[in-house]
This record gives C-alpha cells, structure tokens and sequence, in this order.
C-alpha cells in the first residue's frame, strides 16, 4: 500500500465514534473482545466487525491464541494520524510567530516614522 | 436548582442555573482555564482580559471586564474552596462586595451549573440589580458558556488562536493584503514566491509557497466577507498553476475546500486572531476524514504517543 491509500483506510477507520472508543480504551492495556464490548450496548459480533476494520487499518493487532485473542494498539499509526492535523497546526503557529515579527517591525518603523515627523515640525 | 420566590424577591441572594450538553470536566475546564473563560464570562456585549488567574484556595482571579460602550470594570476575586469538578466558591473582593458559588451538577452526560451570588444586605442586592441588572448578566452570561461550549464541541471545526501587541487595524491589514501576507504567511521558512489577487467578496488569492518539506506548494483562497478589522473569511484549497482545485496530495479523501474564518478581536489595544476551519461542500468521506484527524489530537490514546516518543527517545 502507498502511503496516500493507507492514511485514507486509517482515516476511515477513525471515523467512527466507537472505534475511536475502542482505541482510547486500548491506549490502556490489552483487552479481550468480551471486554472491550462490556461499555457498548452492541452484539460481540458487531464488535468484532469494528475490531476487523481496525486492524485493516493497522491501528490494532490480535493475538493468536484461538481462544483469548487479545487486542492491542499500534500507536506507530496512529501517530501518523496525529501528526498529519499536527502538521497544520505548526503551519499555523509558525505563521502566527513570523507575523508577530512583523507586526513588531511594522511598529517600530512607525514610531521612528512618528518621532522623525514630529522632529520635522 | 431554581431559585425560590423568596431568594429572588427580599433576600440578599442571587441564583442562576443552566443545564449544558457537555460533560463535567470540561464545563469545569472553561471555568477554570483562563483561556476559556476570557471567552465567555460577563453579560452580553462584554469582553475580558485576565491578568491573573490562580485556581486555589486563597488564588486571586484579576480581570478587566471590557463594557459594549467600551467601558473597562476591573474586578478582583479570591478563590476560597475548589472542589474539582463540582464547586468552586470565591469572593468579589473589589466591591460590590459578595460571595459566590458555582456548583456542578453532572447527570445523563450532561451538566447543571448553578451560581449563587450573597451579598451582605437585601439592600445591596436590589442596588446592583436595579444599578447593573446583576441578575439578568448572569443569566446571560450563561448563555454566553452555552454558545462557548457548542462552538467547542464541533466536532467538525478546526480552532488555533494567538494575542498580538499590536492594534486591530494593523493586524487585519497584514491578513487582508496580499503584498503584506506574502511577508509573514507559511511556516518557518517558507518563501511564498508567487501571490496574486485582491480581497473583496468573491475575489481569489493564489499564491505558491516553496516549503522545505513539501517543495513547491499552491493554493488559492476565494473571498466570501470581508469586514475590516473584524473579520476575513474565504473557501481554502490546494491548486494548480492556473489556479484550479486539486486534492491533496498526500491524501484523496481529506476535504478539498475548507471555509476558513478569521477574527480580529480587541483585547486591551492587543488583538487576538481566531482562525476556524470547516470543510464544505464536503461528501461524509471528506468531513469523516476531517473529523478522525481533529479526534486523534485529543483522543484518549494520546498517551500512547508520549510513551511512543519516550521509547524512541531511550
């Protein structure tokens, strides 16, 4: 997969309020699948079928013991996610600190303006 | 809980409540956080600027209330008794003397608020009521919070925020001219090498930057209002050339235009510049992924990454 397709099956993935859930609560710990259905008020295999988009998305990993398959989080894409509205956040701080440059600039300019003007008088 | 006939008629109480489609925690937050609070506190028409905000028992709460008329009311309080995330009580120390306090009520996900306000007499009571209308800027200061909150809660919009020293008017011309937003606009050194265009409703600004990590970048802003020195808004997207929309590169399914709204707010002769972004014009895909990139910088799971970065530091 290129990087462009993956982010778009991991952005996919995210979209969802009960994945998402799912996540915050592997952020915790490893789980099993009775588990991390307890908070929902869904059917096992409802979860399991969010369970399987996730890990399509590489956002999770399931154990291979056929009876306790536990799942876990892969924070490495993820991350990807996160830097990705991280990126535009920086974008916008870094502007905002250039800008405050220079409006510091702009001003003083200004006020030597303003003094020579006034000397001029 | 509803004020009694009595407290509101002869005693030397006022009681507000309001009940906000929002979780306790972060009804507390924007009590708490100046950066939250400076946002809505005070009657209609009223903006703040806090000075000092020291959420402990004993911690002073300085701020200057900046009346619609642009008159300026400094105010001091002491906190007396914080109990996160149900109550916090303190007292106006800078006259007219009272006591208050703010309770926090969470129940089916949602979260009641009542302020108490004491005062010494009946008498003051009536006089900052009948002088202030003390009563209804509470009331409508809590809707104040209730818009706050809603504006907070979208899940859809994307908010960064910054005070400059500097006067509105000056600040808004850095935004609204393209020979001076080619000085300042774009990442730690960037070099915007191409910007053409003119801000009036329904005008395009195009203009390519040439950033590090990206190479070379276009993108063009259609005007929709703009209202000197408050407010800027324009559809943002990727282009080509000539000026056309494209997709981002790196992902098909992020929004291709996204309104983006800038405000110019006084604050004391400094101005805080509010930019909000909200995709438009966009199928459930694009505004799904928009919504899971803005979700996973504040989901739970964030505590992954540190202990990520931690790993990879060691």
């Amino acid at each position: 997969m290129t990087t462009t397709d993956h982010l778009s099956v991991t952005f996919a993935a995210l979209a969802d309020p009960t994945r998402r859930a799912i996540l915050a609560r592997l952020s915790k710990g490893e789980a099993s699948v009775t588990e991390l259905a307890a908070p929902f008020d869904m059917s096992l295999p409802a979860i399991s079928k969010h369970l399987k988009v996730l890990e399509t998305a590489g956002l999770i990993t399931r154990g291979r013991d056929a009876q306790w398959r536990p799942c876990r989080i892969e924070a490495a894409r993820l991350k990807e996610v996160s830097d990705w509205l991280d990126h535009y956040r920086r974008f916008w701080e870094e502007s905002f600190d250039r800008l405050d440059e220079y409006l510091r600039e702009l001003q003083k300019k200004e006020k030597k303006n303003a003094r020579n003007s006034k000397r001029n008088k | 809980m509803p004020a009694t006939a009595s407290e509101t008629s002869s005693s030397a109480v006022i009681v507000a409540a309001r009940t906000f489609d929002a979780p306790r925690d972060l009804v507390w937050k924007m009590w708490t956080d100046p950066e939250h609070t400076a946002k809505w506190w005070g009657p209609n028409g009223f903006t703040n600027t806090i000075e000092k905000m020291d959420v402990r028992p004993g911690g002073e709460f300085v701020l200057v209330m900046h009346g619609p008329d642009g008159t300026d009311y400094p105010n001091k309080f002491i906190f007396r008794e914080v109990v996160k995330p149900e109550r916090i009580a303190y007292s106006h120390v800078s006259g007219p003397l009272f006591e208050a306090t703010t309770t926090f009520d969470e129940h089916d996900g949602k979260t009641t608020v009542t302020v108490r306000m004491e005062f010494a007499t009946a008498e003051l009571r009536n006089k900052v009521v009948e002088q202030f209308g003390a009563d209804r800027g509470l009331e409508e200061e809590l809707g104040k919070l209730d818009a706050y909150l809603k504006k907070m809660q979208r899940p859809d919009e994307f908010v960064i925020s910054r005070l400059f020293d500097a006067p509105r008017d000056v600040v808004f011309r850095a935004w609204a001219e393209p020979a001076e937003l080619q000085k300042w606009f774009g990442p730690k050194g960037a070099e915007i090498f191409y910007s053409k265009g003119e801000a009036k409703p329904g005008g395009v600004y195009h203009y390519a930057m040439r950033v590090r990590a990206m190479g070379e970048v276009w993108g063009r802003w259609v005007y929709r209002e703009i209202v000197p020195p408050e407010r800027l808004v324009w559809v943002n997207s990727f282009s080509d050339k000539d000026g056309g929309v494209t997709r981002h590169p790196m992902s098909p399914t992020w929004p291709a235009e996204l309104l983006t709204t800038v405000t110019f707010d006084d604050e004391g002769g400094k101005t805080r510049v509010t930019v909000r972004w909200v995709p438009i014009n966009a199928g459930d895909e694009e505004r799904d992924t928009f919504i899971a990139a803005k979700e996973s910088m504040k989901g739970g799971w964030t505590g992954t990454f540190d202990r990520l970065d931690e790993f990879l530091v060691t």
